[in-house]
């Protein structure tokens, strides 16, 4: 993984003090509450309803071990001994003490990390693919070009007050883990003729107005990368909206002017700075991505693990659910779920994160990643080894099997933590995992993205669940609308609203009649979306509402 | 008379006495002293100025103005200042940059409005050199200008190479 050079390093450290400065004086007064803000936000410092919040970024979801070990220190020492995995592959701290946040970011810096741009109307921690680097069905790692755009908009003098917050993915696979359709820009690079090129999508976006993206740029070779994003970034910059920050999102700008008037305006920008200073250099581009190069492997042949399947069927399971194809025979990647029963989705103990870093140390290459679904990932691990992983996993509660399954819950802080939450949403993810709590029924209904935010602006991602729930305020009470067949793979689609919403004891029974209604129409093998796009909303509708007619 | 605006000079980061009054919509241009006038102003009355007055006559943007509003003819105006209605309104980081890298404007550009002292670097970066930072700002922060952060990945107006042009990265 990439290295801090002199440069990094310095501008970290640099950052660290002037943001002690801001504190020091925000404390004496010096600062009003609304100016401290903008620049605590900046520095990934948000507060919640009970407290501070601080956001760390991961870049691209990627971390050491050692990067690891000190968030777990961080949980320890300045929170209340746990952090939460955020989906934007970020660590979350919910209890930090505004006056110790420059002290958490020195010990950030000391591995290499910080929290610049994780909140605030800048852009945003670029997300990627969880299996960026290993996935088999890669066509090119996109972390090189994450570390480039990260650096790239790290402080950007020209771009750092945007009108609203500013969200890249990139993605370098068939299929798409990281949501490249609804983001702001959505970057999606593949091979042309033993080249990389880049397909730009921009406008896609969740909150209170879900868009999937328009593609505005095919085939943009690696050196324009940089430029063209500037372009982009300047068109939204100066005309995006700035009245109302429910229309300040630049999916609103490129409905407003059209995909295609977007694309012209970004065009006529970028003529006037392509080739320019800012266009990328072979050699930079080979520099970083040294950085990303693959590990060095054994030579291994892939391992046949029938007979531990056979006397442990939680470990097959487990193989089954959350355990990924490797590039390499011998290797696998691996979900550790935090989708655990009673905890909030994302949670993750000190204690966890340390097991977890010592995991990728033993069993892989010391790399760990966060997906956006709010799970670890152990990226190489040798498959003579997991076995040794599942048992270790299982002793601190990161071995249930369900990834990919309806309780593999993407879910906000919600209510419980978030001052902008209408109701909250911890509480449902845990009585729908609650009512189908038996494993064999939850393996039958097969691959299902359940999401769940909080408020319209949709951190859960709900729009894009095949189910979706939405916390909403009626007279000051919390009830929640549900939707279905929204994605955010491969041929996005965004979710339809079934109609009226439920209180949240209803929520549970509401999801066992959808689902039952999904298993008395399925073909066989054929998974809830693909049902639900054959059939619709109708059946759907008419059931759960049936008591109601 | 022409009101002098409230407010500390920064030129660089030396406090400067400010010469440049406001001269707004209705006041006539006064016999001498430098004024500055709204860009709708300055378009339907002097922009066409070539004597020794046009070196007198300062414009101010807002920070929507579009560039196509005004022409070349901004090259002659001994200053430009753009307006900040917030000083988080990050469009006059943007016409800051296309003044000076698309207009090639290469006289004094300021900041004014609301101005702070926390964003100077920002400011400079993207070709502002002198800022009129309003009533009760903390000038000391802001005298630190470009010394709060001594390195940038990025191309700037004042320095267009990025890092990976201007050193030898990794090290």
């Amino acid at each position: 993984m990439y290295r801090y050079d002199t440069i990094d390093k310095t501008f970290v450290a640099e950052r660290v003090a002037q943001y002690r400065d801001q504190t020091n004086r925000y404390l004496q007064g010096e600062l009003s509450e609304s100016e401290f803000l903008q620049l605590r936000l900046r520095n990934g410092l948000y507060v919640q309803r009970l407290a501070p919040m601080l956001r760390v970024a991961v870049p691209y979801g990627t971390l050491s071990a050692h990067q690891l070990r000190m968030l777990a220190h961080i949980a320890r020492h300045y929170d209340r001994g746990y952090g939460h995995l955020s989906t934007r592959q970020n660590m979350q701290f919910n209890w930090p003490d505004l006056a110790e946040v420059p002290d958490i970011l020195e010990d950030l810096a000391s591995v290499e990390m910080h929290a610049i741009q994780t909140s605030g109307n800048c852009i945003r921690n670029v997300t990627t693919d969880h299996f960026a680097g290993v996935a088999a069905d890669e066509q090119i790692d996109p972390r090189p070009f994450c570390e480039i755009i990260r650096q790239w908009s790290t402080s950007h003098p020209e771009f750092d007050w945007l009108p609203r917050k500013f969200k890249i993915a990139v993605n370098g696979a068939a299929a798409d883990r990281a949501a490249t359709d609804v983001h702001d820009i959505g970057i999606e690079i593949r091979m042309e003729a033993g080249d990389p090129v880049f397909d730009f999508k921009v406008g896609g976006g969740l909150g209170r107005t879900p868009v999937v993206g328009s593609l505005i740029r095919s085939g943009l070779p690696a050196v324009h990368l940089l430029t063209y994003l500037e372009a982009i970034l300047r068109v939204y910059n100066r005309y995006g909206r700035r009245d109302n920050k429910y229309k300040a999102r630049i999916k609103i700008l490129v409905r407003a002017l059209s995909a295609e008037v977007f694309a012209d305006k970004v065009d006529a920008e970028w003529a006037h700075i392509k080739d320019g200073p800012s266009t990328l250099t072979e050699q930079e581009i080979q520099r970083v991505a040294a950085w990303f190069a693959p590990p060095e492997y054994e030579s291994l042949v892939d391992q046949d693990l029938g007979s531990l399947r056979l006397a442990h069927p939680e470990f097959a399971h487990w193989l089954r659910m959350n355990v990924t194809p490797h590039q390499r025979p011998g290797y696998a990647c691996v979900t550790l779920s935090t989708k655990v029963t009673g905890i909030a989705p994302g949670d993750v103990s000190d204690r966890q994160m340390d097991a977890v870093a010592d995991w990728a140390e033993r069993y892989g290459h010391g790399d760990i990643r966060i997906s956006h679904e709010q799970n670890f990932v152990l990226p190489d691990v040798r498959q003579r080894h997991l076995f040794d992983l599942w048992s270790a996993a299982r002793n601190e509660r990161l071995a249930i099997a369900n990834i990919g399954t309806l309780n593999d819950i993407i879910c906000c802080p919600g209510g419980d933590y978030c001052s902008l939450a209408n109701a909250k949403s911890i509480p449902i993810a845990e009585a729908i995992q609650r009512r189908f709590a038996d494993v064999d029924e939850l393996y039958d209904l097969g691959p299902i993205d359940l999401n769940i935010s909080g408020c319209m602006n949709a951190c859960g991602h709900h729009h894009v669940g095949h189910i979706g729930i939405l916390g909403v305020d009626k007279k000051g009470e919390e009830w929640y609308q549900i939707s279905l067949g929204g994605h955010a793979g491969r041929g996005a689609s965004l979710g339809e609203i079934v109609g009226p919403s439920f209180s949240r004891a209803e929520v549970p029974d509401v999801i066992e009649r959808i689902l039952d209604v999904y298993l008395a129409h399925r073909r066989t093998g054929e998974a809830f979306l693909d049902c639900y796009r054959r059939i619709g909303i109708v059946p759907f509708k008419a059931d759960v509402y049936a008591d109601a007619a | 008379m022409p009101m002098l605006p409230e407010g500390t000079l920064l030129r660089g980061t030396a406090v400067a006495d400010d010469d440049w009054a406001m001269l707004d919509a209705q006041e006539s241009l006064p016999t001498a002293g430098k004024v500055l006038v709204p860009v709708t102003r300055w378009m339907e009355e002097f922009a066409d100025l070539t004597d020794a007055d046009s070196q007198r006559i300062g414009v101010v943007l807002e920070v929507d103005t579009e560039l196509d509003a005004f022409d070349v003819r901004i090259h002659r105006v001994p200053l430009i200042a753009i307006s900040f209605p917030a000083f988080n309104d990050g469009r006059g980081f943007s016409l800051a940059t296309l003044l000076r890298t698309r207009i090639g404007f290469a006289g004094e550009l300021r900041a004014m409005g609301s101005v702070h002292e926390d964003v100077v670097h920002y400011l400079f970066r993207c070709g502002f050199d002198s800022l009129l930072l309003p009533p009760g700002r903390n000038i000391d922060v802001a005298k630190r200008g470009l010394s709060v952060m001594s390195q940038y990945y990025q191309g700037s107006v004042i320095e267009p190479k990025p890092a990976f042009r201007r050193v030898q990265r990794g090290a």
